[in-house]
């Protein structure tokens, strides 16, 4: 920080933001909803971790008996979905929530109660899927729950009930808040701000909403299947009943292979606005960029079946599925080049946000490359389901998802606090993940080519993956030191941090021309965007080929304001007693309680009151003035 | 500060290559379950697309790698107040031969892909021999094809093929997804409820191949394991012979000496059981009523036929000892969790001199000429898989 000198700290906003649990329980404001988010994830991550930490102990020597079997199941399953949908996804969300508007020159998204709405029925979703432990009836079919395991009949628990309500409440957050991006982008960027002016990671907002709008239909069909199978004694996934499981394979993963890029793209837009403040040059190649997004989207929905070349789907299917998913290694490839060239003949600065940039621009390389192996069936036939795929997939969504929500973090920290995370312990933070990622998961590699199957609780000493197994539990401990460090550096610089300056990196965008933390309002006067890298452009002129060594131009004087003339919409506790109708109506589907007879309906007693509680909400919401 | 640059990152290159290159390969084949050690056709030819996409990564990986460090170390700011650089925003000729590198790369890994799948697509129309598998919670039963008139032979978790032939499994399921694996045989396929998949292996060296389910098909999933038997053909027929003919004259420590002379408390294992040749059990443990979620689909057992000798029980859990069996009819749910007997077999069902006499009945069924040894060749494993019980 200290390297770049600051023009001023902009004074405080003159109206002091609400404080007080109140205020968070009925705020609409984007910016405090990210937050949220992001905290809410970022707990779930730690319980996810925690899971997996268990997981390892298991494996650490063969035959072990730290959990039981059945225990170890739920852990494996639990700790793929929580992973996926209540600490990756929600991370990525916080940060559209709280970047996006910033980066258009927005004052909130689009729908600001349909936001909060958002985030409490995501939350409602996590209490549902996590209350299962206490029930002692945790999903324990796998996160990707294959039928017939789902049936009641091999399943005849409540532990898939609380899978697949959970999961349908959770799409349910994910839609809205995916429709809310949408609209935000397309409807509410500030003038002069074209699509092609438009920062790459809203643009990358843009395209996973898509994604999310157009994937999460396949499994909310494919979940009220499962329900009726399970409720109403249909046989949709019933081979006896007509019925067959692999209509449930192909409907989740029409859902799961997008959800692939769901997961990964975010981090690829917040290391595409990382690598190039840090390199101080533009995006190599930005409209590139932004195609290989959209090909990297459109082709991620025509892969679906390479997660099952090896259930009998025939060598036409195989070969086409081969070649579509060998196809996407083009357009990602396209991206890791462009960051690399980025990079060179830049003048790089190694914070620790590029440095997990970095990270993952060389850990995800190993990911794709894994992915470019079992992209061909045959070989697909010796890795699939084994600890390769494991390997594969955490070089994916750790080594290219968490270490760009880690850059993310350290990059944005500074905006969202108003304090800057210690660069010191910051570094200790990327080392220790970086060393203990790589620690627990390129041996995984070795046990999957050793044959050493996925969803395995335990495994014979002669099996010869021992030693590799107890070096992958030590690694999957440093790793999970690095996220006590991780929380030891926000509590510090939450406490003692150096003060953040509105621009301390010297970014392009323009959330980097407000204060930090910006006021409730944003932006005092909505900018006008002339250039790609606006404030790059008002700070240094045109940063076309030749600028080297512009001199940094004097900020333009501040337009003074009212903040009390900007209309900004009240705060609402109606999104709040919605979702919690919402969350009495499921959690009704899966505890005990009176059940309401009325003719041939059956009905559990909490769901009528809680979906009455649900619509009394809605409807006092959409009376309720705006502001 | 440039010539360390240029030095650490060709050491970085050379120790990425090396590593990259020998650590898998060395590793991957320290296992029986090795899908790098191919014994057939079919799996040698999937190793040599692995090893294909394999040297095609490393190169890809290596180079990579090594372009970021280069630049990591050459570009790095040096000093706070440097200038800012030549502000590049593209090029479009790099941009197009680096997308049409990956498109090339794609295609070599692409072409023998195709050629292999349609290969090992046409290879299961051409059996020499069809060997019927049926997945089941938490083992596998196997069904050889009978000449008419001739009685079928039914073994479970352990797969006598002959060598020399092409053997195409098809493989059935009536109760959840499994997924049948030998590595070192071929790739794996899956079990699915109405659906009848085919997997061909062209048998070559002797010897035994360990297998395991390799789709999560519940609680002890991890405990399905089985073992395929190459043997000589001749051999492979005796066997089979064996089978057909029953249980031999009982050895000398069996009460009586008669096979037939099946132990009391055996009356319960049949309910679920079948061994050929012993249509009944008479008299001894009445069967209990079967708890209601054992239905059809579960209530079958592996065929015992020749148990005495298959190498392992409950699926490739235990090592086939008289100890093990008798801990196993004790109490199969703490060595087996989630497993059907469990519900049955209890503590205390059976009592301890009634399990004395099944385990030394059990042991006793073999051929009478013996079990047979496998002539097992250099290079393929003899180890028995074993979870001793505490």
């Amino acid at each position: 920080m200290a390297s770049i000198a600051q023009p001023q700290v902009m004074a405080q906003p003159i109206t002091k933001p609400a404080t007080g649990l109140w205020s968070w329980l009925t705020t609409i404001d984007h910016k405090r909803i990210g937050i949220m988010y992001g905290v809410t994830a970022f707990l779930f991550l730690l319980l996810g971790g925690v899971e997996a930490l268990i997981i390892r102990s298991q494996l650490a020597r063969p035959n072990l008996d730290v959990v039981s079997a059945v225990r170890y199941n739920e852990l494996f399953t639990m700790h793929g979905t929580t992973m996926i949908f209540l600490a990756l996804m929600p991370m990525s969300v916080a940060f559209f929530n709280y970047v996006m508007p910033l980066q258009i020159g927005a004052r909130d998204v689009a729908f600001p109660r349909l936001n909060a709405y958002s985030y409490w029925i995501f939350l409602a979703g996590g209490i549902i899927l996590n209350l299962s432990w206490f029930f002692n009836a945790a999903p324990n079919a796998g996160w990707y729950g294959y039928s017939p395991l789902t049936s009641t009949a091999w399943n005849p628990g409540r532990n898939v009930d609380f899978w697949l309500i959970g999961l349908q409440v959770l799409g349910v957050a994910s839609m809205l808040a995916a429709f809310n991006m949408i609209v935000t982008v397309i409807n509410m960027r500030a003038p002069g701000m074209t699509m092609m002016r438009m920062p790459i990671f809203s643009w990358t907002t843009l395209i996973v909403s898509i994604l999310l709008v157009m994937a999460f239909p396949a499994i909310t069909a494919a979940l009220i299947l499962l329900a009726f199978d399970r409720y109403a004694g249909t046989g949709f996934y019933e081979y006896a009943a007509g019925g067959d499981p692999l209509l449930w394979q192909h409907l989740f993963w029409v859902f799961g292979h997008p959800e692939v890029y769901i997961l990964v793209l975010p981090a690829f837009g917040i290391v595409s606005e990382v690598i190039p403040v840090f390199s101080r040059k533009p995006l190599f190649g930005f409209s590139v960029m932004v195609y290989a997004t959209c090909a990297i989207a459109f082709l991620g929905f025509g892969v679906w079946a390479h997660h099952m070349f090896t259930v009998g789907m025939g060598p036409t299917a195989n070969a086409v599925f081969a070649g579509g998913t060998m196809l996407i290694a083009i357009p990602t490839g396209v991206k890791i080049f462009n960051w690399l060239g980025t990079m060179v003949k830049g003048s790089l600065r190694f914070t620790t946000a590029m440095l997990f940039a970095v990270g993952l621009v060389s850990q995800f390389v190993i990911g794709g490359l894994s992915g470019v192996m079992h992209a061909s069936p045959p070989v697909d036939a010796q890795q699939n389901d084994t600890y390769f795929i494991i390997a594969h997939f955490h070089y994916v969504l750790f080594g290219g998802t968490v270490f760009g929500l880690m850059a993310g973090t350290y990059y944005w920290f500074p905006k969202i606090t108003g304090r800057m995370l210690d660069e010191r312990v910051g570094k200790w933070n990327f080392w220790l993940a970086f060393v203990g990622f790589n620690a627990t998961f390129f041996p995984m590699h070795f046990v999957g080519l050793a044959g050493m199957p996925r969803r395995y609780f335990t495994y014979s000493e002669d099996s010869g993956w021992g030693p590799w197994n107890l070096f992958i539990t030590i690694g999957a401990f440093v790793l999970a030191t690095s996220f006590l460090v991780f929380i030891i550096n926000v509590v510090k610089s939450l406490r003692n941090g150096e003060i953040a300056p509105d621009d301390p990196w010297d970014a392009a965008t323009m959330e980097w021309s407000t204060s930090s933390p910006p006021p409730v309002y944003n932006f005092a006067s909505i900018p006008q965007i002339t250039h790609r890298d606006q404030l790059w452009w008002d700070k240094y002129g045109d940063h076309g080929a030749g600028a080297s060594g512009a001199v940094r131009k004097a900020p333009a004087p501040k337009e003074h304001v009212d903040p009390s003339s900007i209309h900004m919409p009240n705060p609402s506790y109606f999104p709040l007693v919605s979702a919690t109708g919402f969350l009495i109506m499921a959690l009704g589907l899966l505890l005990d309680n009176p059940v309401l007879t009325i003719g041939l309906l059956h009905l559990p007693i909490l769901v009528p009151i809680g979906g009455l509680i649900m619509v009394v909400g809605i409807y006092a919401w959409a009376f309720e003035p705006a502001g | 500060m440039r010539r360390t640059s240029v030095r650490l990152f060709l050491l970085a290159a050379v120790m990425l290559a090396v590593g990259g290159a020998i650590l898998p390969t060395v590793v991957g084949a320290q296992s029986p379950y090795s899908t790098i050690s191919p014994a057939t056709d079919q799996a040698n030819d999937i190793n040599d697309i692995y090893k294909l996409t394999f040297w095609l990564s490393l190169v890809v990986f290596v180079g990579v790698q090594v372009g970021i460090l280069y630049t990591v170390l050459r570009y790095r700011r040096r000093r706070a107040d440097e200038g800012r650089p030549e502000q590049i925003h593209g090029n479009k000729t790099i941009e197009i031969i680096w997308t049409m590198i990956p498109a090339i790369i794609l295609l070599i890994v692409f072409i023998p892909t195709v050629r292999t799948i349609y290969a090992h697509a046409d290879q299961v129309e051409n059996p020499d021999l069809v060997v019927e598998v049926y997945g089941k919670q938490w083992w596998w039963e196997v069904h050889y094809p009978a000449a008419d008139g001739e009685m079928q032979v039914v073994t479970a978790n352990e797969i006598h093929i002959p060598q020399g032939k092409r053997v195409v499994f098809h493989l059935f399921t009536n109760n959840v997804i499994h997924s049948f694996w030998v590595p070192q045989l071929s790739g794996k396929m899956d079990l699915i409820p109405g659906h009848v998949n085919k997997l061909a292996i062209d048998t070559d060296r002797p010897g035994y191949y360990f297998g395991q389910c390799a789709e999560y098909c519940g609680d002890s999933h991890a405990l399905m394991r089985f073992k395929v038997i190459v043997e000589p053909e001749d051999q492979f027929q005796a066997w089979q012979e064996a089978w057909r003919a029953g249980p031999g004259q009982a050895s000398g420590d069996l009460a009586g000496g008669d096979i037939a002379a099946v132990p009391e408390g055996m009356a319960l294992c049949m309910t679920c059981h079948e061994i050929n040749g012993i249509e009944a059990v008479a008299g001894g443990n009445a069967v209990p009523d079967l708890p209601e979620e054992l239905d059809a689909a579960r209530t079958f057992g592996p065929n015992l036929t020749l148990f005495g000798c298959r190498t392992t029980l409950a699926a490739g859990t235990l090592r086939n000892t008289p100890e093990n069996l008798t801990s196993w009819l004790h109490d199969p749910e703490s060595i087996k969790p989630g497993n059907y007997m469990g519900t049955v077999i209890k503590p205390g069902v059976l009592a301890d001199d009634q399990i004395q006499e099944i385990v030394t009945y059990l042991e006793s069924l073999q051929p009478e000429a013996g079990c047979g040894e496998i002539p097992v060749q250099p290079g393929v494993t003899e180890q028995v898989q074993v979870q001793d019980p505490d």
